[in-house]
């Protein structure tokens, strides 16, 4: 009798336990990642190894840790010291390998992952909104998110949670991850796509490292696009280029760029090209590139739209094809349209990502920022100034941009629609229904996007002359930009006082 | 006569030649020096040929050597005389004896699968020159440095005082004594390359002093020293030592001589030996390598002391060899864990079992070269083949949670090499032996392993020797 209790009691604990197990939801690199929240990370590292790892930041040597997030631990990982520009042993960024020691370990499904020490914006959001605004774009971006790094159990500072160009990655974006990628590293003396011969070595694994397939970098076809971007025809630019890269591809990559007004990306005025990581489709030329390391964003609101173009060969080439010059500044617009301005979508996502990260960032002593090209303390007066500045870029750029825009020529990309005003001044407020009038809107509400300061409203009703939609709950008063795409393409846009 | 006068010509043009290289310019002799380097292996087999053919008399150097010794022009010899037996030698009447030596050894190798080491497929892997002699017999000395690129390119740097047989003090660097295999010189042993404890796990050499002496006519051998680090076998990649202050005792002996056993037996020789030495914190730990040296075993954290404990035997009866020898390192690792936490021992062990068989000619005993040389004997010289099994093995003392691969794992998993390794020695004469190698390794974790997912690898070596 008594065993029949203690087995019933047993197998009723186990049960209990296995709905509890059950009722757990497994944690993904998902939450990893989830920027709703700030994350924390602990690493435990040998002290010893700690100090050389800051001592000697500038080498690439691995140390043994102990990687521990929301209750999970991950053993027998390698860090390294990691960033160019951005490498620094007071605030060392960070390689977490978690193959480094145990070949097929993975933590949450990842092989890698990146703690960005965030070291050259004194806002330490630059990157995160970058990737954000990318991503949306449809640019293939990493994703990232803020964390809380402890070191043994003590806090050292604030960082960014970098999800890795990998397989992995390579197989979440793309579905396939047998290619070839490439890391992009730069020349001190910059490189802007010019044909340097046909000896492949020129290239890779020069500027293009071989991240996969490393022992057996197939480079040929990098050298094959150089050639093709630098000595086709005028007549023959597009096809002949377009053989080794979605053209259109690469002018929306380079547009969101200049949107952010970063100086150290593809069209980088800098060290030439930077900043970005190609990936060639498995058994095709087809290449694309990825984006990479946006600490240098939102550098200027006014910063011109066409800065680096006419240095690098292959945006300068681009640029004579009208069709390519289209996409580019199309590219422009959406993206300001996608932004918003005061208010607008940006500037809600730079509050929240602001009021999450301050307290972390005012007790990060280590911060850093860039000054004259160097990495110097960063104070927390330096932070509450770095957001002032990110702040006016976010609210003010997407209008500089239009107007820029505008000053080509370019209202609306053609076939798009024509928006000609918004019903409802004077209720035009969050949660109203409106109505925009203009033409060329079509008949299908799926293949429209309005969006009201950067904010989807949801769209009711449409027909080609009118479409009806729902004022987003997240919109604020003020002038807030309006504009519709259609099926991608952008319309002109108006503005609306919002109440 | 003509042989020995265009001898001691060819001597006097060396000399002189070398005299006037060293008064001229530093970077003529700089030019000279890399020119001597790289042409090395073709002036090596040269300069052997060469040798051998200016003494075609029918007759052996050595018998050359004790005519000039009784030849009445120099029966009463100067004060200061150069003479010519194996090497050549200087000599100040019985006060000072000063010999010349040289050795080069050329290499060329293949590897399966394909590797590309530093050394390349041909290595001029030895290019060493030095003196050795005695001041009034009592003490002792040698100087050795290698011509090629090299780390530590002094080699063996020592005063030996010999008063005492029985209790000798040798001080300068050399050979802390620990390691049959590593502390024979690789021109006598019948192998390319030493075992794998040999090179790994022995300390090799280092700056220190030690006792040493011999009872019994070597029947009882002891040697006890100090040194200032752990040996050039144990550095870092950056050549940084691993260990400091360490003590270290050999005895060797043939205890059989003692007992009413088979003759055969009697040769037998076994000795013990002892390391002891503090390891400052750091990625110091022992490494373990292929024949090729392509790393499976890295360097890890240690901390504490390193203890090496050795045995060994050797039994050679006629044209039969048989060497073994066991070696097991303990490297503490206080405080080495992530967290601070003491680790577990790090534990480095091996072995290995060798035989060797003349199988063509005589070889003298315990010398690298034939009873009869070719071709002045009209004699092939002798021809040995050999083989050898081993093992080397790390991992840790204990083994607690998962096994892992990292430098810091408390519960190391453990990686081993092991070997078999068949040669072929021809012992041409003195100066000059051919060697044929074959190695087959396998490594136990693939993941370690120098070329990922491949756990067997193949050496083929070529060895030409040159020894004088």
């Amino acid at each position: 009798m008594g065993v029949s209790i203690s087995r019933l009691f047993c197998s009723g604990t186990l049960a209990w336990a296995g709905v509890s197990l059950a009722a757990e939801p497994a944690l993904t690199a998902d939450d990893f990642f989830d920027d709703k929240v700030l994350q924390e990370v602990r690493l435990f590292i040998n002290p010893e190894d700690w100090r050389k790892l800051q001592v000697n930041a500038i080498a690439n040597t691995y140390y043994p840790a102990e990687l521990v997030w929301r209750g999970q631990s991950v053993g027998d990982i390698g860090i390294r010291s990691r960033g160019r520009g951005s490498r620094s042993g007071i605030k060392p960024g960070i390689h977490v390998d978690f193959n480094r020691f145990e070949l097929n370990q993975a933590f949450l499904g990842l092989g890698k992952v990146e703690l960005d020490n965030i070291s050259q914006d004194p806002a330490l959001l630059r990157e995160r909104l970058s990737m954000l605004i990318l991503k949306k774009m449809g640019v293939p971006a990493p994703r990232e998110a803020h964390a809380r790094l402890y070191i043994n159990d003590t806090y050292f500072g604030l960082y960014g949670i970098v999800e890795s160009i990998d397989r992995r990655f390579l197989k979440r974006t793309f579905n396939e991850d047998n290619g070839y990628l490439y890391e992009f590293k730069p020349l001190t003396e910059g490189y802007r796509f010019q044909y340097l011969g046909p000896e492949v070595e020129k290239y890779s694994p020069v500027m293009w490292d071989p991240s996969t397939n490393e022992n057996k970098p197939d480079a040929k076809p990098i050298e094959a696009m150089i050639r093709a971007i630098n000595q086709s025809s005028d007549a023959e630019f597009a096809s002949a280029g377009g053989q080794y890269l979605n053209l259109k591809e690469f002018m929306v990559h380079i547009a969101v760029e200049m949107y952010l007004a970063e100086f150290d990306g593809i069209l980088g005025d800098v060290f030439g090209m930077n900043n970005f990581q190609t990936y060639r489709f498995e058994g095709k030329t087809l290449h694309r590139f990825i984006a990479w390391d946006k600490d240098n964003a939102f550098s200027w609101h006014e910063r011109p739209l066409f800065v680096g173009v006419n240095d690098n060969v292959l945006s300068r080439r681009a640029m004579l094809v009208p069709e390519l010059k289209d996409a580019y500044l199309d590219a422009l617009l959406r993206t300001a349209a996608y932004v918003g301005g005061a208010g607008g979508w940006l500037d809600q996502e730079l509050t929240r990502a602001y009021d999450q990260i301050r307290d972390a960032a005012r007790e990060d002593k280590v911060k850093l920022k860039l000054v004259d090209g160097d990495l110097k303390p960063s104070s927390n007066e330096d932070f509450e100034a770095g957001v002032v500045y990110l702040r006016q870029f976010v609210q003010t750029r997407s209008g500089f941009v239009r107007n820029a825009v505008a000053g080509t020529g370019f209202e609306k990309s053609p076939g798009a629609p024509q928006l000609n005003g918004v019903s409802g001044n004077g209720y035009f407020s969050a949660g109203a229904a409106v109505s925009l009038s203009g033409s060329g809107f079509g008949d299908s509400a799926t293949a429209l996007t309005v969006l009201i300061n950067g904010f989807a409203a949801a769209v009711t009703a449409v027909d080609d002359g009118q479409v009806s939609v729902t004022v987003p709950d997240k919109l604020r008063p003020g002038a807030v930009p309006v504009t519709v795409l259609k099926n991608g393409l952008v319309s002109n846009t108006v503005t609306v006082e919002a109440l | 006569m003509e042989a020995r006068v265009r001898l001691r010509r060819g001597i006097e043009v060396m000399a002189s030649a070398r005299a006037g290289r060293t008064v001229r310019d530093c970077h003529a002799c700089c030019v000279t020096m890399n020119f001597m380097v790289r042409s090395a292996p073709f002036a090596t087999w040269l300069v052997a040929f060469g040798s051998l053919a200016s003494l075609n008399g029918q007759q052996d150097p050595l018998e050359k050597d004790h005519q000039m010794e009784d030849d009445p022009v120099v029966k009463k010899p100067r004060l200061v005389r150069f003479v010519y037996r194996s090497h050549p030698s200087l000599r100040v009447g019985k006060a000072l004896r000063v010999d010349f030596r040289a050795k080069f050894h050329t290499d060329f190798r293949g590897f399966e699968p394909a590797i590309s080491t530093d050394e390349g497929l041909f290595d001029f892997q030895r290019a060493r020159v030095g003196i050795e002699g005695n001041f009034l017999k009592i003490f002792e000395f040698e100087l050795d440095r290698e011509l090629s690129p090299h780390k530590n390119p002094w080699r063996d740097a020592y005063g030996n005082f010999r008063y005492f047989k029985r209790a000798q003090l040798k001080a300068g660097k050399f050979k802390l004594p620990f390691g049959r295999d590593q502390l024979s010189p690789l021109t006598n042993l019948p192998f390319i390359f030493r075992s794998r404890i040999g090179d790994y796990l022995t300390p090799g050499r280092d700056i220190g002093f030690m006792f040493h002496g011999r009872f019994y006519e070597r029947g009882l051998n002891y040697q006890i020293g100090f040194f200032r680090e752990d040996g050039e076998n144990a550095k870092t990649r950056d050549n940084e030592g691993t260990g400091e202050n360490v003590f270290a005792a050999r005895v060797t002996g043939t205890p059989l001589r003692l007992l009413n056993v088979s003759p055969h037996l009697k040769n037998l020789e076994i000795g013990g030996a002892f390391t002891n030495g503090d390891v400052p914190a750091g990625v110091r730990g022992l490494r373990g390598r292929t024949a090729a040296r392509e790393t499976f075993f890295p360097h890890s954290n240690v901390f504490g002391r390193r203890i090496r404990v050795g045995g060994e035997a050797y039994w050679n009866d006629g044209p039969f060899t048989v060497t073994g020898e066991f070696i097991h390192v303990q490297d503490t690792r206080t405080k080495q864990g992530l967290r601070g936490e003491d680790l577990p021992s790090l534990i480095s062990r091996g072995w290995y079992l060798s035989g060797a068989w003349v199988v063509l000619g005589k070889k003298k005993p315990d010398r690298s070269e034939p009873a009869n040389n070719f071709p002045l004997h009209r004699s092939l010289g002798a021809v040995e083949i050999g083989a050898r099994a081993e093992q080397i093995r790390f991992g840790s003392s204990e083994h607690p949670g998962r096994p892992s691969r990292s430098l810091r794992a408390a519960n190391v998993l453990p990686n081993s090499d092991r070997a078999v390794t068949m040669g072929v020695t021809w012992y041409m004469n003195r100066f000059m032996k051919v060697q044929f190698n074959a190695v087959r390794e396998k490594i136990e974790d693939v993941q370690r392993s120098p070329v990922g997912g491949v756990s067997i690898y193949w050496t083929r070596a070529v060895r030409m020797q040159f020894v004088m």
